[in-house]
């Protein structure tokens, strides 16, 4: 094993898969030799493969991704970087239209295998934090993947690569040169479509992805002072999304918290309070609240970005609400409660 | 998997998606250091869109082994060429991307063959990616049915008169290779032969519902089991 960060973690992954399948190349702006990608994110990888396979693009993400389908449809498997999610916004037509469908409509004659892996979220680079998964999430047709740990991410790269189909690997800038984690050394894969109990607890069921893991990890460590146990539940991956673990989590707890680093409005996030609400209420009132981004455009002064990011006290609280409404541990009622949350946006 | 009779067709209602694929297949090419040459072919109205510059520029800088040919038929819906672009020719585009770009007469079939096979010849040795336009005119609405009151009619009636087919005929039978009758013989084959196969297609069932088939959203990876 190695200790690695999630980013040494990811680029490990690519440089096995690429000695282990010629088809594999990867491009992208900026990630070739010179430059080594957008914050390291193609470290090494152009000194070892050179430019035939590590691409160097104009800033052309339409083109990057709707030739990537192409590629992939004739018999090689593209990854193709794009670099902040934000621009994720310029390919939806090739991603949403072309790649996700094209398998389906070919009459299962044709598959798509490729990767596209962008860095989002609020983090060290000031700037592009933009998340936009729920956008490829929503179409059927694309995986989306989101680690929140470098084990993780270098077993889920490799399914991803491996995947015959299109699979987004969102890769969250403030986690990228941060905690390292014993990543084993040989290849391995981690199947897309299971969840990850990051903390075990009995009270909340607390469902995050991402940077959301290690501040649901944090708070579910504080609260544990206060004999509240959070169960933690890491998707890494949103599509498929893993409803068995969702459900096996929910049905002990009887509470729900989902935390999302974007906008709660249509994010993926409300599919997970659906599979919970649709399956589980029917037979008991189960508390749901839902803890995303503030709903205005992202900003960029750091007192605002915090505001706006769920943090530690917003998460806190919302756990408190969902213990308070239950009702069956009176003890957790606080002398000063938190505005109940249930049923609003937060 | 391999694409069937080495044609991509369209998979979606977006407009430059096929110029996106086709750039695609020659970057395959391009990985595979494989000798596949792609052709693409798509209308002039494309051309104003971003997958035609950014794929183009793309290919241009990996000399990828591609033929872009644009039929400029001159009309997008209903907008003209002229409205929508202030270069003369799609073909004068090229000089933009550092490559050839020829113009053709796109009712001439002998001249659109000896452009592209010029320009395949030249991608198949490595020289990269040529844009072709072949002039033509849309004779008819876009949707089919509906009347081109956008058009001059007196354009219209010329341009038919430069029937690609009866101009290709005509070239045939002054070579002394095909005579009118023929011609004429031939074409009442294909059409009986296209009609056909039109109430084969039409007297299939309609598709069911097990033609909606959710599980086949996603490609099978290797060794992975259906749930």
């Amino acid at each position: 094993v190695s200790r690695l960060t999630l980013q040494q973690a990811v680029i490990a992954s690519i440089s096995e898969e690429m000695r282990r399948d010629h088809r594999v190349f990867h491009m992208g702006q900026s990630i070739g030799a010179s430059f080594n990608g957008s914050m390291s994110s193609g470290k090494g990888l152009g000194e070892e493969f050179g430019s035939r396979r590590i691409i160097d693009t104009p800033m052309s993400e339409l083109a990057m991704v709707g030739s990537a389908v192409g590629a992939a449809m004739t018999g090689t498997r593209p990854i193709v970087q794009i670099m902040f999610a934000e621009f994720l916004t310029l390919v939806m037509a090739p991603l949403a239209c072309d790649g996700a469908t094209i398998h389906y409509r070919s009459g299962n004659k044709a598959s798509v295998p490729m990767v596209v892996r962008t860095l989002f979220g609020t983090g060290p680079h000031r700037g592009h934090p933009e998340d936009f998964h729920s956008w490829a999430a929503s179409v059927p047709g694309i995986k989306v993947v989101v680690p929140s740990t470098p084990r993780d991410a270098k077993g889920l790269m490799t399914s991803a690569i491996r995947d015959d189909n299109p699979v987004l690997f969102m890769e969250h800038m403030g986690l990228y040169h941060a905690a390292r984690e014993e990543v084993p050394d040989e290849s391995f894969s981690i199947p897309l479509g299971k969840a990850d109990v990051k903390r075990v607890g009995r009270d909340v069921t607390v469902v995050a992805s991402g940077m959301m893991v290690p501040l649901a990890v944090k708070v579910a460590d504080s609260l544990k002072r206060r004999s509240i146990e959070i169960e933690v539940l890491d998707l890494r991956s949103i599509v498929p999304l893993d409803k068995d673990a969702i459900l096996q989590s929910v049905a002990k707890t009887g509470r729900l918290v989902v935390v999302s680093e974007t906008w709660a409005s249509s994010d993926s996030s409300a599919e997970v309070a659906a599979v919970v609400a649709e399956n589980l209420c029917d037979t008991r009132p189960i508390p749901i609240a839902r803890l995303g981004l503030t709903k205005v455009p992202r900003p960029f002064a750091l007192t605002l970005e915090r505001m706006v990011v769920p943090g530690e006290e917003k998460l806190t609280a919302a756990v408190l609400a969902v213990m308070n409404q239950s009702g069956r541990d009176p003890q957790f009622i606080t002398a000063n409660p938190v505005p109940s949350m249930l049923g609003k946006e937060i | 998997m391999p694409i069937e009779f080495k044609v991509i067709g369209m998979y979606s209602g977006v407009l430059g998606s096929t110029i996106s694929l086709a750039t695609g297949a020659a970057l395959s090419s391009h990985i595979l250091e494989s000798n596949s040459v792609t052709v693409v072919s798509f209308g002039e109205g494309c051309s104003n869109l971003g997958a035609f510059h950014e794929n183009i520029n793309l290919a241009a800088t990996l000399d990828l082994p591609i033929v872009y040919v644009c039929q400029n038929n001159q009309y997008a819906m209903s907008t003209r060429s002229t409205q929508s672009m202030r270069c003369a020719s799609v073909a004068d585009r090229a000089l933009g991307y550092g490559i050839p770009g020829v113009q053709v007469d796109g009712n001439d079939v002998l001249a659109v063959h000896r452009a592209v096979q010029e320009a395949v010849k030249r991608a198949r040795e490595g020289s990269g990616p040529t844009l072709i336009e072949a002039l033509t005119y849309r004779v008819s609405g876009h949707m089919g049915s509906e009347h081109p009151v956008y058009q001059d009619s007196e354009e219209r009636e010329t341009w038919k008169q430069r029937d690609p087919l009866r101009l290709f005929e005509g070239h045939l039978e002054s070579l002394g290779i095909m005579d009118a009758a023929t011609a004429s013989r031939l074409a009442v084959t294909i059409r009986t032969e296209v009609v056909e196969a039109m109430k084969v297609a039409q007297a299939d069932p309609d598709p069911g519902i097990q033609e909606l088939a959710e599980c086949d959203i996603f490609a099978l990876t290797q060794g992975e089991v259906v749930k």
